[in-house]
């Protein structure tokens, strides 16, 4: 009788209890997009203006591959002196709507110009996504398929190759 | 014939000398029914100020008593009280096996906080509960506000207290509870907060929760009641208790919560060592805690040490000192950066620190001038330094002085007066708060008086002044009086009137920052604010294993302060309500079956709470509060359940979501908690050894306390302690 009122309590908080509260928009997993960390490693240069992630279709093989055709995603500025970076393709975007398909450049760059531009001589990389077994900067985005942990470290005082067209 | 005078003369000192030396000695254990040996027991000698308690064989040791007779009484809650009456014919030592019965309904534990003196929880006119070390320890809390949380009529936000509606909650500002360790203050001179990691767990005996205005005895900050937690007493035998810990966070229940490949962990160790060499005794404790957080960047690494020594200088005199404090590093998170990133700050707090030093110390100067009059005098400094390793690099260092003395003094039978005077000086550097100073005083008297046997009266006063740097001076005087009859031996009523102040502290008066987008300024016009409080009980007893108790209370507040946005600037500031009243009832109740293996405990706290300026409830008073507990215990093996739920709190600091500051700040549901335990106590070799798995928030349910705080989701830990 006595075990009857404990299991009759605690059938009662399971029943009273949704999960609480949730994302606005959860289901994120379902979405066509991609996430994760950015760490940085090193000390910032003050003369950095802006810090950005994108993400190109075409292989930056040359200073015209730097343009704003082959640029599909350009994420919020991410702020000044920040050690770890969290972002998404679906909230964290200023630009470009990423659509399912191979990309060949994810990055990381930074300008110190004071005007934004797509002039290859204004950016630099500092960092490049590397995923297991493709090419630096590769990236696989499927349909309806949210793909975490894209994340990339930068580490100033050991920079990326950088593409051609840079100073 | 000069010589031979001399020669006499030595003798007759040595004799005396002798008869004085002569000293005599207890010894004994305590156990249960069973013959199972009770750790940390309280034996006192009546009428004196020597007392021990049991090692972890169940053993003590009193000795070098002067006197050949002395009155025993030996306690543990949880266990019925026992006095023995010893005498010292022909021997000078004697040996005892004491057998404490275990108690079906805990309505005669003893507690000090309520009236500064030892009474009987039925012999009080407010409502009193306390929390045992024993549950402390089983439920591995690693900060006390953990363990009060499943307190009727307690509501913790964040990190803040309030009890029975007293208080909502203020980044960084004052309390209206009153907390302290074995009587000392322990709220920082500066914001007046509490910092509950300053105390480490398992040095405190219990924690004796008054609720209601208690500043006819304390003062300003106890004018929503008084969390007093007592110390453990330090062995009369060597005695090194070690515990280690560690537990994980799980996943969170979004994926679009989660911040990191790996779970987060926690972990932690205490040694501490306790003994009785002559007639000092001390007790030593030191601690570290990491833990990584189940948020982004609020980790938190804390060393702690603890402190506290005894010297019976006879057996009507004793100094006690206490001392503990941490060093601690911890990431910054104020809110989150939105409920879509419940588990992430804002973007600029990421990498930022608030390191923090903190130590208090006091000194308890015990003696007893009679058997009908003592006196305790109480000096102490609690130190407080903290950084914020942010863009705003605010810091700010405070030492706040304290001392008091309280005479207790023995009228006639059943006729007792405690009267006592507090000083206090306050001295603050700091970036926020600007270079202050604060003092005070308080004077306060309070006489109990048995009309008879079963009608305890109760009338008291305190005068409080108090001087916060530039601000006006203000004082105060907060009369009580309260009655406790006891109708049948089960039936007690009791009824309490009061009125209780807090002046401003510091912080709320002169704080002016910029953080997280948030900017506060000072309110140079800031006044104290006061309250009236009204509550009658009864507690009945049905039978050995069931009580109820029944409590309602009535708050009338004025000048009450409470931060706001000011519309002309849209920065906060703190003003003076002009009024404000909090209603309700709380009923608990305790039962016991299978032979006393299990125990339910259960609580309900009804609370309406009014702006009356505005006729909106209160921020952050749930309407509706519920917790209930389970224990069960079969020999070496007990288990056991906590389930707490607070209804969705009706008003929130709108301002903080309307300008922005907070996104998603308005979301906030109902709070159901429901954590698992199970423990198993058993001999290694010699070693009493002691087993605990919690599940915390098992269910994993989301939910806030404080807005854009996503409290801690679900997590389990394990725990091992033993002593030898």
């Amino acid at each position: 009788m006595k075990f009857y009122f404990i299991i009759i309590l605690a059938a009662i908080i399971l029943v009273s209890c949704d999960g609480g509260l949730a994302p606005t928009e959860p289901g994120l997993e379902n979405k066509t997009g991609f996430g994760g960390t950015i760490t940085f490693v090193g000390n910032w240069d003050p003369e950095i203006t802006q810090t950005n992630i994108v993400l190109f279709k075409d292989p930056l093989l040359s200073e015209a591959d730097f343009n704003i055709q082959n640029l599909r995603y350009l994420s919020t500025a991410i702020p000044f002196g920040t050690t770890e970076y969290s972002y998404n393709s679906i909230d964290s975007i200023l630009f470009g709507n990423v659509e399912a398909g191979k990309y060949a450049y994810l990055a990381v760059v930074q300008t110190k110009a004071e005007q934004i531009s797509m002039d290859r001589k204004d950016w630099f990389v500092v960092g490049v996504y590397q995923s297991e077994g493709a090419e630096p900067g590769e990236i696989t985005i499927e349909e309806n398929k949210f793909k975490f942990d894209v994340n990339i470290v930068c580490d100033f005082n050991n920079p990326p190759p950088q593409p051609p067209g840079g100073e | 014939m000069i010589a031979k005078k001399y020669y006499i003369l030595l003798f007759l000192l040595f004799t005396a000398c002798s008869i004085a030396a002569q000293s005599f000695t207890i010894t004994g254990k305590v156990t249960d029914e069973k013959g199972k040996p009770l750790v940390g027991a309280n034996i006192f000698l009546k009428g004196t100020v020597i007392g021990t308690a049991t090692n972890s064989k169940g053993e003590f040791e009193l000795s070098k008593l002067k006197n050949n007779s002395y009155t025993l009484i030996i306690s543990m809650i949880g266990y019925e009280k026992k006095e023995i009456n010893l005498s010292f014919s022909d021997t000078k030592s004697q040996h005892l096996t004491i057998k404490l019965k275990k108690e079906s309904v805990r309505v005669d534990q003893v507690v000090v906080t309520a009236s500064k003196h030892k009474n009987e929880i039925k012999n009080l006119p407010v409502s009193v509960s306390v929390i045992t070390s024993e549950r402390i320890n089983e439920k591995n809390f690693v900060t006390l506000d953990q363990a009060l949380r499943y307190e009727p009529g307690v509501v913790i936000t964040k990190d803040q207290i309030s009890i029975r509606g007293s208080s909502g909650y203020t980044v960084g500002a004052g309390t209206r509870v009153l907390t302290a360790i074995d009587g000392i203050p322990l709220y920082t001179g500066d914001s007046g907060e509490i910092i509950w990691q300053l105390i480490p767990p398992s040095e405190i005996d219990r924690v004796e929760v008054v609720k209601g205005a208690a500043s006819s005895m304390y003062g300003t900050t106890a004018m929503g009641g008084v969390v007093n937690l007592i110390s453990k007493d330090i062995t009369s035998k060597p005695l090194t208790y070690v515990k280690m810990f560690a537990g994980s966070y799980t996943k969170p229940s979004y994926d679009e919560w989660k911040w990191s490949n790996s779970l987060q962990s926690y972990y932690g160790a205490t040694v501490s060592h306790s003994r009785t060499i002559g007639k000092l005794g001390i007790t030593g404790l030191f601690s570290y805690f990491q833990d990584d957080g189940y948020r982004k960047n609020d980790w938190e690494k804390r060393y702690s040490g603890y402190l506290k020594a005894a010297y019976n200088f006879s057996e009507s005199t004793s100094l006690t000192l206490i001392g503990s404090g941490y060093s601690r590093d911890k990431g910054t998170f104020t809110y989150w950066k939105g409920l879509n990133d419940a588990l992430l700050p804002p973007d600029n707090e990421i990498g930022q620190t608030i390191p923090s030093d903190r130590f208090v110390i006091g000194l308890l100067f015990n003696h007893m001038f009679s058997d009908k009059v003592s006196m305790l005098i109480k000096p102490s400094l609690y130190n407080s330094y903290w950084y914020d390793a942010s863009e705003s690099s605010n810091s700010s260092k405070s030492n706040l002085y304290r001392t008091e003395v309280q005479v207790n003094w023995k009228l006639a039978e059943g006729s007792l007066l405690i009267s006592g005077i507090e000083g206090r000086y306050n001295i603050v550097t700091s970036s926020i708060f600007g270079d202050r100073s604060s003092d005070g005083f308080g004077v306060y008297t309070q006489w109990e008086y048995h009309l008879s046997k079963a009608f305890l009266f109760t009338l008291g006063a305190r005068y409080d002044y108090s001087k916060l740097d530039t601000l006006k001076s203000s004082d105060n005087v907060s009369p009580k009086v309260g009655l406790n009859y006891k109708l049948t031996k089960a039936t007690i009523l009791r009824a309490s009137a009061g009125k209780g102040f807090r002046a401003p502290t510091l912080a709320e008066a002169f704080t002016s920052t910029t953080t997280s987008g948030i900017t506060v300024k000072p309110n140079p016009n800031l006044q104290s604010e006061t309250s009236y409080s009204f509550e009658i009980g009864v507690n009945q007893t049905f039978s050995q294993i069931f009580s109820v108790d029944l409590a309602l209370f009535d708050n009338e507040y004025h000048n009450f302060i409470d931060p706001i946005i000011d519309p002309d600037d849209s920065k906060i500031v703190f003003e003076n309500i002009t009024r404000a009243r909090v209603r309700g009832l709380e009923l608990s109740g305790n039962l016991t079956l299978l032979n006393k293996k299990l125990n339910l405990k259960a609580g309900y706290t009804l609370l309406n709470s009014e702006d009356l300026e505005t006729g909106k409830a209160l921020k952050y008073r749930p309407q509706h509060s519920f917790v209930i507990s389970g224990d069960y215990q079969i020999g070496y093996f007990s288990c056991g359940f906590d389930y707490r739920y607070n209804s969705r709190v009706e008003e929130i600091d709108d301002a903080l979501v309307d300008f922005g500051l907070v996104p998603d700040g308005d979301e906030r549901v109902n709070i159901n908690v429901l954590d698992l335990r199970a423990g198993y106590r058993f001999m290694f070799g010699e070693l009493p050894l002691q087993l605990f798995l919690n599940a915390n928030n098992v269910l994993n349910y989301n939910y806030v306390e404080m807005i854009g705080n996503l409290a801690p989701i679900a997590n389990y830990s394990l725990s091992l302690d033993f002593m030898f």
